[in-house]
């Protein structure tokens, strides 16, 4: 029982901190928002998101390992489509996962990394945080809550928003 | 805004998020709108009974005027006996007169 609702609420709170992550991000290189480029602020929260939805997300992979009516394995942390039921929208969750620990770790090493390298492993934040949005809307228990859905389709407008944005007006420079 | 304040208020945003969807997954922790429900071993499975189908009656078939029974089932009745199992002793008497 403590370990479902762990999962979920972590769940949660690391989709939110992804989201802030993803929103600060898009934010800082898109043509729309060129005010916001040379914010240092706003840069500083994008690099500081990492600490807060890495370990968020990381609980709710160990919840879900824990909890015996998810049965979630430690191979379906790496091969998705292989769960009992739901196959589709868990399988997303593992790619997302395989993605977002992808983007992380070549942040963590970008001054040792060839630039035009790691920005476009870093452009695969986009793909995941529509994996990620489909995976919390398909398999996510509390999404029919009407606060809960209400918010998150939201902040997923806001980025598609500034993601067609940034493709209509385009990027910055850094 | 300062870089500092802005990540106080993630902070304290995903907090809030954390601990209240902590509280709302502790109230609700069974939600029948889920989009997954992953199968319980060990579960009774029950199935629903089989709906009582009217067999219309060959002679009455061609009469004038006649209603064919409705394809919609009729009002389900549950029969489930009503004896219930009590923690009094069992009833032993024999006794013939």
């Amino acid at each position: 029982m403590l370990t479902w609702i762990a999962a979920r609420a972590t769940g949660l709170a690391s989709y939110f901190a992804l989201c802030l992550a993803v929103l600060s991000g898009i934010a800082l290189r898109t043509s729309l928002l060129d005010v916001l480029a040379t914010n240092r602020a706003l840069r500083a929260l994008h690099d500081f998101m990492s600490l807060i939805w890495l370990p968020l997300g990381a609980a709710h992979v160990v919840a879900l390992l824990l909890d015996k009516t998810a049965r979630i394995g430690i191979d379906d942390l790496f091969v998705p489509f292989q769960t009992e039921y739901g196959q589709l929208a868990i399988g997303l969750g593992t790619i997302s996962l395989d993605l977002v620990v992808l983007i992380g770790l070549t942040s963590l090493l970008r001054d040792r990394m060839n630039l035009k390298v790691w920005r476009w492993i870093h452009r695969l934040s986009y793909p995941m945080f529509v994996v990620t949005f489909l995976h919390a809307v398909w398999s996510g228990t509390d999404f029919a809550a009407p606060i809960v859905s209400s918010i998150s389709w939201a902040i997923a407008g806001g980025i598609a928003l500034l993601g067609v944005s940034r493709i209509v007006f385009g990027r910055l420079p850094d | 805004m300062s870089a500092f304040a802005l990540r106080v208020a993630a902070v304290v945003a995903s907090l809030l998020v954390l601990f209240g969807g902590w509280g709302y997954a502790a109230t609700h922790v069974k939600n029948p709108n889920a989009p997954l429900k992953p199968p319980v071993p060990g579960a009774v499975v029950v199935e629903a009974a089989p709906s009582a189908a009217p067999t219309p009656i060959p002679s009455l078939l061609n009469r004038p005027a006649l209603r064919l029974p409705s394809s919609s089932p009729g009002p389900v009745f549950n029969l489930a006996p009503a004896v219930q199992t009590t923690a009094l002793p069992r009833i032993t008497i024999t006794h013939v007169s």
